[in-house]
């Protein structure tokens, strides 16, 4: 706000200049003769900047990046026990995430089996064991999706609060370089959309893949997910070159950047929205594809709990 | 004050001539100290000095250009050595005006002017006799006033040929 309001009185005091208009007294200034329709031209020129803080205003409420890291500590944490150590480096990031031996030892309760005969001991086997490593990753991938978002999140502040800075300190040059003899051009580049682009439009076409998927082919979708990511990074920084001889204009050209980065935002924020919602949709249409059925035992009555499609017997 | 203002209000050069005869300090944006090789001035007559502070003069401008398109890299963060070329029709009337706007200063006592036209073709009028009136303090005193004044016209007349064509 403090950019937004040197700016105003940099850009009022140049448009005095430009139109032969001297400036509004100041307190313990001699007083001078009013020209005619002088007062006039002056409000006329206040009037013509008096959006300037306003434009900046809505930036100064913009999240600290900061406050999103306890919330991606938490994803995080999450994936560190769902990862099993095979295919489980985070699929847009590249992070690496340890096995956790704990997941292991779901392998070792076959032996418990063996011994055990019937239908639930078959669907445990077949629904439950046989299916636990697929299922762990995905959701590992989709807590991946989380954290990615989250990040795309924290970065697209981040790199607002560079844009919308640059373009204060662009205008504040610029307008002390107009009355220099070259062009007064200058050229911004908007960060916002593409530093989100590279972390969070993956998941969109992640979710798409594990709708995709069978359970079995887990590793697929991961390999698709790493292929989307790089699609996704080519997409550019956005320039724009600028060109402004008198206040005016140059805070039009400002005036068109601000607007410029709130698109990038809003943009941005549907991106990940998107991206969070595919993945969302994914879960409801394939639930199968996340967690286990629901165990035919929990449904058991007393009546039917040691029959053969039930507990069964032991071996 | 933006970067641009601070990094052209710390600009400071001297630029020198004829072998090192003649010296010229830039600071605070119009302000030009003349020095001379001790001897030089009492021995040099006008035509050659206008000759020499006109070198100066092209030197002194090539040199404040180079700074000035420095600033503008550091200030906007991209790197710029040249003025983009005039595309639109205002661009090129501008350059077109600008290439024919002649700035002048003059020194107080009228003897020192020093005229640029597109602040290419420089010329500098030292009235004959002056070197013998003025002495060498009195002359860079002069030579400084005119060439403030010439510095203030050219960014008062760029300010109102923009005002002109962009206004």
């Amino acid at each position: 706000m403090e950019h937004a309001q040197e700016i105003q009185r940099k850009a009022i005091s140049a448009a005095h200049v430009q139109h032969g208009v001297r400036p509004e007294l100041v307190p313990g200034q001699p007083p001078i003769n009013e020209v005619p329709g002088e007062a006039a031209a002056r409000a006329g020129i206040r009037a013509s900047f008096a959006d300037v803080p306003a434009l900046f205003e809505p930036f100064t409420m913009m999240p600290d990046p900061a406050s999103f890291d306890s919330l991606i500590n938490g994803v995080n944490q999450a994936m560190k026990t769902l990862s099993l150590g095979r295919d489980t480096d985070d699929p847009i990031s590249g992070d690496v995430y340890y096995a956790n031996r704990l997941l292991s030892l779901i392998g070792a309760s076959e032996a418990y089996l063996e011994s055990w005969n019937g239908g639930a001991a078959d669907r445990f086997r077949s629904e439950f064991i046989n299916t636990f490593p697929a299922l762990v990753t995905n959701q590992f991938i989709n807590c991946a999706v989380l954290s990615n978002a989250l990040r795309a999140q924290q970065k697209m502040w981040v790199n607002a609060r560079t844009d919308i800075d640059k373009i204060a300190h662009d205008t504040l040059n610029a307008l002390d370089n107009m009355d220099h003899c070259g062009q007064n051009t200058w050229t911004m580049t908007f960060t916002v959309i593409a530093s989100v682009a590279a972390v969070a439009a993956v998941p969109i076409s992640a979710g798409t893949s594990l709708a995709a998927l069978t359970v079995a082919t887990t590793v697929t979708a991961v390999g698709a997910a790493s292929q989307v990511v790089a699609a996704h990074q080519l997409d550019p920084e956005k320039e724009t070159t600028y060109h402004g001889e008198t206040a005016e204009v140059v805070i039009e050209q400002t005036r068109r950047a601000v607007m410029e980065t709130l698109s990038q935002i809003r943009s941005s924020e549907q991106k990940i929205a998107g991206a969070l919602a595919a993945a969302s949709a994914a879960m409801d249409r394939n639930p199968e594809l996340f967690v286990a059925p629901r165990p035919r035992l929990a449904d058991a009555v007393a009546g039917d709990v040691l029959s053969r499609e039930q507990l069964g017997n032991r071996r | 004050m933006s970067e641009l203002s601070e990094l052209l209000a710390r600009m400071q050069f001297s630029v020198s001539v004829a072998g090192g005869a003649v010296t010229g300090h830039l600071h605070d944006h119009d302000q030009v100290v003349l020095t001379f090789r001790p001897g030089y001035y009492d021995r040099v007559d006008e035509s050659v000095l206008e000759h020499h502070l006109v070198s100066l003069a092209r030197m002194m401008r090539a040199e404040y250009v180079r700074r000035y398109y420095a600033a503008l890299s550091t200030a906007f963060g991209r790197t710029v050595t040249k003025d983009p070329p005039p595309i639109g029709r205002r661009e090129k009337e501008y350059a077109a005006l600008r290439q024919e706007f002649v700035a002048e200063g003059r020194s107080a006592d009228g003897r020192i002017t020093i005229e640029v036209r597109g602040m290419e073709s420089w010329r500098i009028r030292i009235t004959p006799g002056t070197l013998g009136v003025l002495t060498e303090a009195d002359f860079a005193e002069q030579f400084r006033t005119a060439a403030t004044l010439l510095i203030r016209d050219q960014f008062a007349g760029i300010r109102t040929l923009k005002d002109h064509i962009y206004g």
